[in-house]
């Protein structure tokens, strides 16, 4: 396995295939950090592609001063959002106190007596959650990054990253109370 | 958030055992599993249209140089053939009477040549 530092390395030098690794380790991160962002999937295919594209032009302002992967997230993040703004999607910026209105009208009598997956449900209450909530629980949970790795990406100081993470998960956690 | 949510979310962080009968206990721990299992694909098979957009975008750069270079030489050349009208086809410089033809050439060379320096310098 080539270490981060000669891959950029030989990507700089025009190694195209060095570049395919690099989108190969990475893609998933970015689809964490987009996919919340548009629903479809080509669109995420798209701008998965973008975020690469950016990577790659900005490859030579890299200093590893963090790791590739979180510099790479940064930039997802960031272009995630550029997009919504374009897009002029509303969203939450400074996620509400009241965290339970991504609760409201989730559950229907109905939708509670079909035995849908848990997970499933889970997965769909995140997507209705603040978008820095659902990045925070993305990049920590599945990406395993620290919270200071998060606040860095987010630009958000840590103890933010934390009371958000801690919020949720207390949010998601009554949710899932209901259902075993 | 309650305290003992707070204390139970730490305690799953580090994976400390938490009482089976308590129903907030279970429900995090359930949680949990469910946050760190992904559901997203293992791959998207971008790579090859990342390299695409990227030839793409090194074609235009490059035809966009030699649109900048043929702009400056045919402005190099309008100059010159300005000045001839002007001043007649002869230029005295600190004493060394310049062909103008000559001259017009010898800038060609510098472009060219600043052009490709540049071009090797951007590739580094």
């Amino acid at each position: 396995m080539i270490d981060d530092r000669n891959l950029v390395r030989m990507i700089q030098g025009g190694d195209m295939q060095a570049l395919r690794v690099l989108i190969r380790q990475h893609e998933r991160l970015v689809l964490h950090m987009v996919r919340r962002v548009v629903s479809n999937e080509e669109e995420q295919k798209e701008l998965c592609q973008d975020v690469f594209l950016k990577v790659y032009n900005s490859l030579g302002s890299f200093g590893f001063q963090s790791r590739l992967s979180t510099w790479i997230a940064t930039i997802a993040y960031r272009h995630a959002l550029n997009h919504l703004r374009v897009q002029k999607v509303k969203f939450s910026d400074l996620p509400s106190d009241d965290m339970t209105s991504a609760l409201k009208d989730f559950d229907t009598p109905e939708s509670m007596v079909m035995e849908t997956d848990l997970n499933d449900r889970v997965r769909e209450l995140i997507g209705r959650l603040p978008m820095q909530y659902r990045t925070i629980i993305n990049l920590y949970h599945l990406e395993e990054m620290s919270y200071a790795e998060i606040g860095s990406i987010m630009d958000l100081p840590e103890g933010t990253v934390k009371s958000y993470l801690f919020r949720a998960r207390a949010m998601l956690k009554e949710y899932v109370k209901r259902y075993i | 958030m309650s305290i003992d949510d707070d204390n139970l979310q730490r305690r799953m962080e580090t994976k400390e055992a938490v009482e089976p009968n308590d129903a907030d206990a279970v429900a995090y721990k359930r949680l949990f599993q469910i946050l760190t299992e992904t559901d997203t694909p293992t791959s998207l098979g971008i790579e090859d249209a990342v390299v695409a957009k990227i030839e793409r975008q090194r074609k235009t750069s490059v035809l966009l140089d030699y649109v900048w270079l043929m702009a400056g030489i045919a402005f190099l050349a309008i100059v010159g053939l300005v000045a001839i009208v002007l001043y007649g086809p002869r230029l005295l410089l600190s004493g060394w009477q310049w062909n103008i033809v000559a001259l017009a050439a010898c800038a060609g060379v510098v472009v060219t040549l600043l052009n490709s320096i540049e071009r090797r310098l951007l590739n580094r």
